[in-house]
Order: C-alpha cells, then sequence, then structure tokens
C-alpha cells in the first residue's frame, strides 16, 4: 500500500475512510455506517438526512428558546453538541468519497496485478506444456514423415522391380512378334499373342495395385491434362477387346449425343477407370452387348455403359465399389476367380477428377448401365 | 531416312535386355543408336554422339536419369529428353519435369511400336 493510502483503515464491510480526521476519529467513522432502515450509508441515506436536519431545527428552535429564556450557554452548547454530530455526517462526503474511490482504485489495481501475476505464471505453465506437446508431436511428425518417406522409396523399388521384367517381356514379344529374330511359325505367333495378353493382365494388375496403393496412402496421383478425348478412350478399350467380344458373339456401340467435348483429366487414369467398367460389362455378359452413351452439357460429361448381361441385385449396387474389395454373391457365382478391386478403383479415379459414379440395374438378368458424370473443364 | 538425314537417338539405360529391346527396335524403324548403361556413360556419349533425342531411364546406378538431365541442362546441352521410367509415382514425375522439360513413358504400359512413334513425333519424322 503506498502513502496516500496507508492511513486509511477498513471499516467492517462497509467501506474505508481517512484514520487521521479527528472528527471521523471522535464520530467513529459514521459516515460509512449504513443505515439500519434503508441499507445505505448515513451520508447518502435520506431518512438520516432528514433526522439531521429535524435535529438540527429542533437544536435551533431550544437554542431560540435558551435565549429567549436567558439560558444562553446550556442553549450554545446543546446546539454546538448537535451541530457536530450534524456536520459530522456530512463533512467529509467528498474527501469520503475520494479516499474510497482511491483506494478502490488501488484496490482494483492490485487485484489486476495479483490477477496479471496469476495470469502470466498460467500462462508460462501453459506455455511450458504447450512447448512440451509440440516437441513431441514435432518428434512423431518426423518420425512419420521418415516412415512415410522410407514407404515411398519402398513403393518406388517395388514398383521398378515388378515391371522392369514386365516391360522387358513385352518388349521382347513385340520384337518376336514383328518378325525382328526371323519369320515366326504361325502357331508359335498365335502362342506369343496369348503370352502377349497375359502379360498385359500382369502389367494391368500390377498398375491396379499400385494405383490402389497410392490412393490409400493418400497422395495425388492425378497428372491431368486438357484435351483428353472420352470418346476415343472408350473406343479404344471397345478395340483392345474386339476379339474376344467377336468369339463371344457381343456387340458394341457408342452413342454420342452432338460434339462430344474434349475433357481436364488424367488421361492414364480415367483409361484405367473406364477399362474395368467395360472390361466387367463384357466378363458379366453372355449374349446381346454393351453401349457406351456419352452426352454433354455445361461443365458435365455424361458417360453410360449399358449391358445386356446378368444385372445385379439391388443388395449388391451397394457394395460395387467397398474398399474392402468386397465381390457380391452373384459375382461370385459367376466367376469364382476376381480381385475385387477393379470397381473401387474406378470409383477412386472418378472421384478424384471431381465426378461421381453410381451403377444401376433393375435386377437379376435385366443387364446393368453404369453411369459416371466428369467435369469437362478442371473444377479447382 | 537416308543415311544423312538419319537421326540419332541415344539409349540410357541400365536395363539390358529393356536396352537391347530399344536399340534393335529403333535401328529397324531407320535410327541411328547409341546406348549407355547409365548416367556417367550418358553424359560422355551426349558430350560425343551428339544425339538429336534421348531416352533416359530415371533409376540408374552412378548417375540417375535426373541428376544427368540436371547435368545438361547446366552446360546448356538442349537435345529433347523423354524419361523412360518404371515409376509412375507422381513425386518422382514431378521432379523429372522440375529439373528439364521432358516428356516420360511408363516402360511397362508403353508398347515399343509406340515409343518409337513418340521418337518420330518429337523429331518431326512422318
Amino acid at each position: 500500500m503506498n502513502n496516500s493510502n496507508k492511513n486509511l483503515k477498513k471499516l467492517g464491510e462497509f467501506g474505508y475512510v481517512n484514520q487521521n480526521c479527528w472528527l471521523a476519529k471522535s464520530l467513529g467513522y459514521p459516515p460509512s455506517k449504513r443505515c439500519q432502515y434503508c441499507q445505505s450509508r448515513f451520508s447518502e441515506c435520506l431518512f438520516t438526512r432528514y433526522l439531521i436536519v429535524s435535529i438540527a431545527l429542533v437544536t435551533i428552535i431550544a437554542l431560540a428558546v435558551y435565549i429567549l429564556e436567558g439560558a444562553i450557554s446550556k442553549g450554545v452548547v446543546i446546539s454546538v453538541f448537535v451541530l457536530v454530530i450534524v456536520y459530522g455526517y456530512f463533512f467529509d462526503k467528498s474527501t469520503e468519497k475520494i479516499i474510497e474511490a482511491n483506494f478502490e482504485q488501488k484496490k482494483a489495481k492490485d487485484a489486476l496485478e495479483d490477477l496479471n501475476r496469476d495470469l502470466e505464471a498460467k500462462i508460462k505453465e501453459q506455455t511450458r506444456h504447450i512447448r512440451e506437446a509440440y516437441e513431441v508431436e514435432k518428434r512423431a511428425h518426423e518420425e512419420l514423415e521418415k516412415m512415410n518417406e522410407s514407404k515411398n522409396q519402398f513403393m518406388a523399388i517395388t514398383q521398378h522391380h515388378l515391371r522392369t521384367p514386365l516391360s522387358s517381356t513385352m518388349g521382347y514379344l513385340d520384337l518376336l512378334l514383328t518378325g525382328m529374330f526371323g519369320k515366326v511359325p504361325k502357331k508359335i505367333s498365335e502362342i506369343l499373342v496369348k503370352i502377349k495378353a497375359a502379360t498385359q493382365g500382369e502389367i494391368k494388375i500390377v498398375n491396379d495395385l499400385l494405383n490402389i496403393s497410392a490412393f490409400q496412402m493418400g497422395k495425388n496421383v492425378l497428372q491431368a491434362e486438357d484435351g483428353v478425348d472420352v470418346v476415343k478412350i472408350i473406343k479404344e478399350i471397345f478395340d483392345s477387346q474386339a476379339m474376344e467380344m467377336k468369339e463371344r458373339g457381343l456387340y458394341s456401340k457408342i452413342n454420342a449425343e452432338g460434339d462430344i467435348p474434349t475433357i481436364f483429366a488424367d488421361k492414364s487414369k480415367l483409361t484405367a477407370a473406364l477399362t474395368n467398367i467395360i472390361d466387367n460389362a463384357i466378363k458379366y455378359t453372355k449374349k446381346g452387348g454393351i453401349t457406351a452413351l456419352l452426352s454433354a452439357e455445361e461443365n458435365k460429361l455424361s458417360v453410360f455403359i449399358k449391358d445386356t448381361g446378368m444385372g445385379i441385385s439391388k443388395e449388391c449396387l451397394s457394395k460395387l465399389f467397398s474398399s474392402t474389395f468386397e465381390r457380391c454373391s452373384d459375382a461370385r457365382k459367376a466367376f469364382a476367380v476376381g480381385k475385387g478391386i477393379g470397381l473401387y478403383l474406378s470409383y477412386k479415379i472418378i472421384e478424384l477428377h471431381g465426378g461421381k459414379i453410381w451403377a444401376e440395374s433393375e435386377g437379376q438378368g435385366k443387364g446393368a448401365t453404369f453411369c459416371i458424370e466428369l467435369p469437362i473443364k478442371s473444377v479447382k | 531416312m537416308t543415311e544423312k538425314t538419319k537421326k540419332k537417338i541415344l539409349v540410357v539405360e541400365d536395363d539390358n535386355d529393356f536396352r537391347f529391346i530399344l536399340e534393335t527396335s529403333f535401328s529397324k524403324a531407320g535410327f541411328d543408336v547409341c546406348c549407355a548403361a547409365d548416367g556417367l556413360e550418358g553424359l560422355n556419349s551426349v558430350r560425343e554422339e551428339k544425339p538429336d533425342l534421348i531416352f533416359l531411364d530415371i533409376l540408374m546406378p552412378n548417375i540417375d536419369g535426373i541428376e544427368m538431365a540436371r547435368i545438361l541442362k547446366g552446360e546448356n546441352i538442349k537435345t529433347p529428353i523423354i524419361f523412360l521410367t518404371n515409376l509412375s509415382d507422381v513425386d518422382h514425375i514431378a521432379k523429372a519435369e522440375e529439373t528439364v522439360m521432358a516428356d516420360y513413358i511408363i516402360k511397362s504400359n508403353t508398347p515399343v511400336e509406340k515409343i518409337i512413334e513418340m521418337a518420330k513425333n518429337k523429331l518431326n519424322i512422318k
């Protein structure tokens, strides 16, 4: 407490007065006491004021009476006593208020300082906690980054090791089939074509697995470019399956409504997505064929791959694009072996392009339609 | 292509089989072909042979493809490059593209005739 406030004394719970004030001392600090009727300070209590004014009036009247009766000294003594009491209530109303205000200010300041000190300590403590947590987090993050880096390295090496022998096999098959090492007998040529198809299948599996693994690592795997021609992609997929479709007596049709614009997409990924859907349609269609319907409006390209195959039950429709690679019972019955990753991959690729994919079917035996919507321009 | 106008292709590839396949295919397609088995050999070949086009593998011993492209860029050698890789990882491709404006081919996904077609397009040969 500083000098200006050290003479202040607390008056119960009511307030403070200056102890050095002789009048306040003599009156036992009356200005800060409370009125028993209205609970306001005496100095502010109207009741008290009226009472005091009344006493003063009575005193003056008494004094006048004493003067008139000739007992002046008695009257003076009583009057002075009463006036002192009256003054006592009003004498330093303003002083008291200033002192109280100062003291309140000081008290508030002290409280604020205490609060500040507390807060500072708390902030220091919290900062220490945060710093510690940050350090732990940072170490964990570094660990994760390291792990992620190792995983990426591993993926890169795996890709390389899986693909290198396949690219050589494909290259040699191409050289053999083009007669680079001399004329190939027809029968051997047919076998080489089959080996090539099997190798291509193997490459597709490797690519699918690598793509899925990249998706699951949350990597952005799209290398999008302008001018991707979806009609051409579908045509190339049909062409690549032409031999099998012909053998099985299936037709393939492309119906494009009006001009179909090229789109902004990752051509190879989109090809993989559409290949999976068309391959599936061919796989599960015994009679009839596959029709691709395309239409464009504003920034949306719609592609419908419609088959006349075995259809999809309602229960299976909801599981088609599952990330757990579930195959539904109908599909398992038709083809015991299947990875179940193709449609999930297609779904992820279309989703990464900002598009939508879903399937519709009126039920078993009634064919199915895979519907794809893709943005024509970049959505980013 | 006549002997005079024959374009020269450098194949920098550490895999013996794939190098042989490309060498044979490019020769058959009428190109002059030279080969190198790693980035270091590749750099020497570029300086000596002055090829018109480089097919450059990425993962190789001594100096890898990206590093080799960076060195060539530093020497202001502007021979067009087509990266040959079996890495479809976007990070690697982005790194390659950062180094030098180049096309890239994923070896296992690209048939040899397509690689030859790319070479012809790059060298404006019909």
